[in-house]
C-alpha cells in the first residue's frame, strides 16, 4: 500500500480531501440562500408600501387639503340645512349614505373627557361646540376625508384598511399623549381634524372629529 | 300546379326566415342573467338573489336563480349549465372565497362577465367586479360600540362564520383591530358556527358552561346572533351578557326594537344587488372596464337608532 509521508494510506486522503470539499460545498451554498416564506415575504413588502403611502398621504397630501378646510360651525351650518348637497361639502368613499368631511379652526377647551374634549368655536348665533376625540380613534375617517386616496389607487383592500390603521396609529401615538399631558378648560386651541356623518341621521349631537393637529395656542 | 307549388315553397321559405329573424332579433333584446347564490337557506341571501331577480326583470333582462346550497361543486354545476346555456352575465354570491375562484374563471374564459355580490373572491382576475359590503370599517365601528358598552372591560365570545368565506375574516379582523388595543376586554373562547343559527345556540351552550362569566357575545352574523340570544334565554342570562350582530336581519331588528340584541350592523343587500345588475347593463352596452371592487357602505343599528331602520336595508 502506498503511503504519503505522515503515514496515511492515500485512498483514504482521497476521501477526507474530497469530504472536506464536499463540506466546504454544502456550508457555502446553504449561506448563499435565504429561504423564507413567500407569504412572509409579501407581508413584509406590502408593510413596507402601506407605511410610505401612510406617510405621504399624512404629511404631504393632507395637509394641504386641510388648508382650505372650512370652519367647523360655518360647516355644521351648511349641513343642518334640509335638503343641503352634503356631496359639495364632503366625500364619499363608498356607495351609501357615509360622507367625509374636513374643519379647521380656533377654538376654547370647554370640557375634558374620559374619550374626548369638548372643543368651543365662534361666538353668538355663529357658536357651535364639537367632541375632539381622544380615545376612539380607529376609522377611515383621516383617510377618506380629503379625497386623495382611493381604493382604486391602493389596489387591495387589506392595503387600504391597513393605511387608516397606520394613520389612526400615528394621531394616537403621536398628536394625543402630548396634547393630553398639557390640556385645561378654558385652553385656546387650533385644530384640524376629520369627521364621518351619516346622511340619513342627519347632523347627530355625538360625533367626535379624528384630530389630524391639536395645538395649544395659549 | 307548378305555379301553387313555387308559391307554397316560397311562403315556407319566407316563414323561416322570419321565424330566424325573430329570433335573433328576441336573443339580442332579452338578455339572459344567471344569479348563481351561496344558499337560500338564509332569509338573507333570498332577498340578495330576489331583489337582483326583479331588477334584471324591470330592466327588461331575463334571469334565474340557481342555489349552491354552500357547495362547491354544485356551483360548478351552475356554472357549467349558465355556459352552456348561453347566458350573458353572471351574478355570483360566491361559496368560498378560494373554491369559488376557478368555477368564476370558467365563465370569464368563455367570454360571460361575473359580478360578484358581498362574497369577495380572493382572485382579482376571477370576476368582472366585486360588489361586496365594507364589512371591516362595519366592524371597526361596532367594535367601538362594544367596547364602550362594556365600559372597557369584561369578557367576551366570538362566534366566528364559515372560515372559508372572507367577511368571516374581514368582521372579525375589523372588531379586533379595536377590541384589542383595550387591555382590559379578553376574549375567553373563538369558535366558527358556520354563520348558522342552530350551531350557534349549541356553540355557545357549550362554552357557557366552561365560562358562565361572560359579559357579551360578538357573532359574525345576525343568525348566529340570534342563536346564541336563544341559548342565553335559555340559561336565564339575556339581560345580563349582551349580544352583538351583523347583517341586519328581520330577526335582528325585532329583537332590537324589544330590547334583545345589543346592536347589529345593517348591510344594504339591495344596493349591492342593484349595483351588480347596472354592472351588467352597462357590460351589455359595451362598457369593459369596470372597478375591480365597489365597497357599499354598512350602518349601525343601536336601540337608539332602531326606528329608522327596515330589515335587510330596505328603503
Amino acid at each position: 500500500m502506498v503511503k504519503n509521508d505522515k503515514n496515511i494510506p492515500s485512498k483514504k486522503r482521497r476521501a477526507l480531501k474530497y469530504g472536506l470539499i464536499g463540506l466546504i460545498a454544502v456550508f457555502l451554498i446553504y449561506h448563499s440562500f435565504d429561504v423564507v416564506s413567500l407569504d412572509s415575504r409579501k407581508k413584509g413588502g406590502d408593510e413596507e408600501d402601506v407605511t410610505q403611502l401612510a406617510d405621504a398621504y399624512f404629511l404631504q397630501s393632507l395637509p394641504k387639503v386641510l388648508a382650505d378646510a372650512p370652519e367647523p360651525c360655518t360647516l355644521l351650518a351648511a349641513l343642518s340645512q334640509k335638503d343641503q348637497d352634503w356631496a359639495s361639502y364632503g366625500k364619499q368613499t363608498n356607495i351609501g349614505n357615509r360622507y367625509y368631511f374636513l374643519i379647521r379652526g380656533e377654538g376654547n377647551i370647554q370640557e375634558i373627557k374620559d374619550s374626548y374634549v369638548r372643543v368651543a368655536f365662534g361666538e353668538g348665533e355663529q357658536a357651535c361646540s364639537l367632541r375632539i376625540a381622544t380615545v376612539y380613534i380607529f376609522g377611515n375617517e383621516i383617510r377618506d376625508a380629503s379625497g386623495k386616496l382611493a381604493l382604486a389607487d391602493v389596489g387591495e383592500l387589506t392595503k387600504f384598511n391597513a393605511i387608516s390603521e397606520k394613520l389612526n396609529k400615528r394621531v394616537r401615538e403621536e398628536i394625543i399623549p402630548e396634547f393630553l399631558e398639557k390640556v385645561q378648560v378654558g385652553q385656546k386651541i387650533q385644530i384640524t381634524g376629520a369627521f364621518a356623518l351619516n346622511r340619513r341621521l342627519g347632523v347627530t349631537d355625538d360625533f367626535e372629529v379624528m384630530p389630524v393637529q391639536l395645538q395649544i395656542v395659549d | 300546379m307548378r305555379i301553387v307549388n313555387r308559391c307554397l315553397w316560397m311562403g315556407i321559405l319566407l316563414s323561416l326566415l322570419i321565424a330566424c329573424g325573430r329570433g335573433e332579433a328576441d336573443k339580442t333584446q332579452q338578455k339572459q342573467i344567471a344569479i348563481i347564490v351561496s344558499t337560500l337557506n338564509n332569509p338573507w341571501f333570498v332577498f340578495l338573489a330576489e331583489t337582483a331577480r326583479e331588477e334584471a326583470e324591470s330592466r327588461g333582462y331575463v334571469a334565474r336563480i340557481f342555489d349552491s346550497q354552500n357547495n362547491t361543486s354544485l356551483e360548478s354545476d351552475h356554472f357549467e349549465n349558465a355556459v352552456a346555456l348561453g347566458y350573458d352575465a353572471i351574478l355570483l354570491n360566491a361559496t368560498d372565497s378560494d373554491g369559488s375562484v376557478a368555477n368564476a374563471r370558467k365563465a370569464i374564459e368563455a367570454g360571460i362577465p361575473v359580478f360578484c355580490m358581498d362574497r369577495e373572491l380572493n382572485n382579482p382576475n376571477a370576476a368582472t367586479s366585486q360588489i361586496v359590503s365594507d364589512s371591516y370599517s362595519g366592524c371597526v365601528e361596532l367594535g367601538g360600540l362594544f367596547v364602550r358598552s362594556l365600559g372597557q372591560k369584561g369578557k367576551y365570545v366570538e362566534l366566528l362564520g364559515l372560515v372559508g368565506d372572507n367577511n368571516t375574516w374581514n368582521r372579525s379582523k375589523g372588531f379586533h383591530y379595536v377590541v384589542d388595543h383595550f387591555p382590559e376586554i379578553k376574549m375567553v373562547a373563538q369558535q366558527s358556527a358556520d354563520f348558522d343559527r342552530n350551531k350557534a345556540m349549541e356553540v355557545l351552550e357549550s362554552i357557557l358552561q366552561a365560562h358562565p362569566d361572560i359579559d357579551a357575545v360578538f357573532c359574525g352574523n345576525d343568525a348566529m346572533a340570534m342563536g346564541a340570544y336563544q341559548a342565553l334565554v335559555a340559561a336565564g342570562k339575556d339581560k345580563k351578557i349582551q349580544v352583538f350582530g351583523f347583517d341586519g336581519s328581520e330577526d335582528a331588528v325585532s329583537s332590537i326594537q324589544s330590547d334583545g340584541l345589543a346592536a347589529t350592523v345593517m348591510q344594504f343587500p339591495q344596493k349591492i344587488a342593484e349595483t351588480a345588475v347596472a354592472f351588467s347593463g352597462e357590460y351589455f352596452e359595451g362598457k369593459t372596464s369596470f372597478p375591480q371592487k365597489t365597497l357599499v357602505d354598512v350602518e349601525l343599528v343601536t336601540p337608539a337608532n332602531v326606528s329608522i331602520y327596515s330589515s335587510y336595508g330596505k328603503e
